[in-house]
């Protein structure tokens, strides 16, 4: 069910490549155009979802469901992309925060002597990095 | 050319070589990762160490992948996957030192034997793709794409529709003939198109991370418990001459093939090997045939798949795709000028892809034990950091957030892609290649006032055409 909704959704991207192909105006001097070549790919790109769409699918695989944890994991990636885009924090902090809090997310951990190893090796990466960053590739990291 | 025969651009593809097996034989990590995320980091070198350190880290990929497959079953990619199919066995008949020092040394005859055909196919080749025209060349274009669609795994039309979206995905941005904008969706942040490198990172690097913590926790593979050294001494390889050259030969012409991986070439020469094979029964219970077959076959793609990228511009497998990129970014114009152009930089890639070959023999005779070790260490230590390292690499590229949001959208996109089994390969051609055949085709047609007939009417198209209809025929027939 998965697939055919993907497939679905498939059929929506071209679809509206194809329109805005249709919207694009032509170019006088150019025999195709800006649009022709697009267009066309988006018209195969529909025929072919189409066909996936009404074929009967036959064994279909089953898909693993995914752990909330996982979920976690994916928003804790960007909730770090999006605190650095707002430079709010140095990146290191959050960085380290990151990395030790995805370890707890995807490792469930109990040992406390792995953990502390886990925190101090998450400090010591992510120093590593931003000193490595901001000093040889002259990378803005810091707030 | 002083720069090419350096220490230091040697030192680079020594880097490179010992990066890419510690990252092939830790199964999941792939060397299309690493030289992915390894591209921000060459911005700050010159193109010819930059350049050399990914083709080392390539061969080093394809090389070190045969370690965990040979001693612990599990392939480090999937160029090492029917290696386990012979390889394993031996380690449990208590021969592991003399399945590695197989597998290494086969692997390096393949390389080198690849390399030699590097060499001799890519300047007459490219003296002769010079003489292309534009239909040519877009014809050239479509069969990489086709091809890479038939041979990718799973449904051919899954492969085709996703080969469809990576072309459309490179629409977004300036017309490559006029420089208007188009397909904006009046998006600003759209005018530059998605970045090569962000979509790289995500779909090669990103994604694999997301693959990777979708099955955790699992449970930890133990270090092997004991080891003997790999043997290098009465291996009588010599009487394997014959199996070695025709793996060898077999590889690099899988590899020249665009969109045919190291994993295909292995199946194909072990296939081969067997079927020639004066004790086929062995095949699968610790043949030595079979895991020289397969090494020397997997090793000896990667100088084919050289070929096209040097000669014509066209990458022959995605890693290539990506040292494609690679070249773009450090202001190389891939394509048959490269050798009039840039012969600096075709003598470096020549000299990475046999340089490469020799420090990885020695590096894995030396560390394979070692590294086998090292291929134990849990996932959950690697992912994090692999997540902060993939987010600063695309942050390194133009300083700006955004494109790092890019990066995350490709980590998605290709993540989904894979769970609902349709290929990346044919996105990741499509999406490189879109530009290049959009360009010739609309030159092409420029000249001829539209008219789309010489397509079909010019031997190259023609040989195109028959190539694909060929390897369709065959897939469908041994799939």
């Amino acid at each position: 069910m998965t697939s055919r909704i993907f497939d679905g959704f498939l059929l929506v991207i071209p679809s509206i490549f194809l329109l805005q192909a249709y919207r694009t105006p032509e170019e006088t001097y150019d025999v195709m155009g800006p649009a022709l070549w697009p267009g066309l790919v988006a018209g195969l790109a529909i025929g072919v979802a189409l066909v996936l769409l009404l074929t009967k699918r036959v064994g279909n695989s089953e898909v693993k469901p995914i752990q909330p944890r996982f979920w976690l994991f994916c928003a804790a990636t960007v909730a770090l992309v999006v605190i650095q885009s707002v430079a709010v924090a140095p990146f290191f902090l959050v960085a380290t925060l990151f990395c030790f809090g995805s370890y707890l997310l995807i490792a469930y951990e109990t040992s406390p002597m792995r953990l502390v190893l886990s925190a101090a090796g998450s400090i010591a990466f992510c120093y590593a990095v931003q000193w490595l960053f901001t000093t040889l590739v002259q990378l803005d990291l810091t707030v | 050319m002083l720069e090419v025969l350096s220490l230091s651009t040697g030192l680079f593809i020594g880097l490179g070589v010992i990066l890419g097996i510690i990252v092939g034989a830790i199964p999941g990590l792939t060397a299309t990762m690493l030289i992915a995320l390894s591209l921000p980091f060459t911005f700050s070198m010159e193109p010819i160490p930059a350049i050399s350190m990914l083709i080392g880290m390539y061969i080093g990929g394809v090389s070190g992948s045969l370690i965990t497959a040979i001693v612990m079953r599990m392939p480090g990619t999937p160029a090492s996957v029917i290696t386990t199919l012979d390889g394993y066995p031996m380690t449990l008949r208590g021969e592991a030192g003399r399945a590695l020092a197989l597998g290494i040394w086969a692997s390096f005859f393949g390389g080198v034997v690849s390399w030699a055909f590097l060499i001799l196919l890519s300047e007459p080749l490219s003296r002769l793709a010079v003489k292309f025209s534009n239909f040519d060349y877009f014809a050239l274009i479509a069969m990489a794409l086709l091809l890479i669609v038939f041979l990718s795994k799973g449904n051919m039309l899954r492969g085709l529709l996703a080969g469809a979206v990576g072309i459309l995905a490179a629409a977004p941005g300036s017309d490559p003939i006029s420089g208007s904008f188009r397909f904006t969706f009046g998006q600003t942040w759209l005018q530059d198109g998605f970045p090569l490198l962000a979509v790289l990172i995500g779909l090669f690097a990103g994604n694999q991370i997301l693959q990777e913590a979708l099955d955790l926790p699992r449970k930890h593979t133990d270090a092997p418990k004991s080891q003997e050294r790999v043997s290098f001494g009465s291996l009588k390889l010599v009487r394997q001459w014959v199996n070695i050259l025709r793996s060898s030969v077999l590889g690099t012409w899988i590899g020249v093939l665009p969109g045919v991986g190291a994993n295909v070439g292995s199946a194909f020469a072990y296939a081969i090997a067997r079927s020639m094979s004066r004790k086929p029964q062995d095949y699968g219970k610790g043949s030595e045939e079979g895991l020289i077959a397969s090494e020397a076959a997997n090793n000896a793609t990667v100088g084919g798949a050289l070929v096209p990228l040097v000669a014509l511009g066209i990458p022959g497998s995605v890693v290539d795709a990506i040292l494609l990129g690679g070249l773009v970014i450090h202001g190389v114009q891939p394509g048959p000028f490269l050798f009039r152009n840039e012969p600096d930089m075709v003598y470096a890639i020549f000299n990475a892809a046999f340089i490469g070959n020799l420090i990885m023999l020695v590096a894995m005779l030396a560390l394979s034990r070692h590294i086998a070790k090292i291929a134990t260490v849990p996932k959950e230590y690697l992912l994090p950091p692999l997540v902060v390292m993939c987010i600063v690499g695309t942050f390194a590229i133009s300083n700006n957030w955004s494109t790092v949001f890019v990066m995350l959208l490709f980590s998605g996109v290709g993540f989904v892609f894979e769970r609902n089994n349709y290929p990346l390969a044919p996105f990741v051609i499509g999406f490189i290649l879109a530009p290049l055949a959009e360009s010739n085709l609309r030159s092409a047609t420029m000249f001829t006032d539209g008219a789309i007939l010489p397509l079909l009417a010019t031997p190259v198209p023609i040989c195109v055409s028959v190539v694909c209809i060929v390897m369709f025929i065959l897939n469908r027939r041994f799939s």
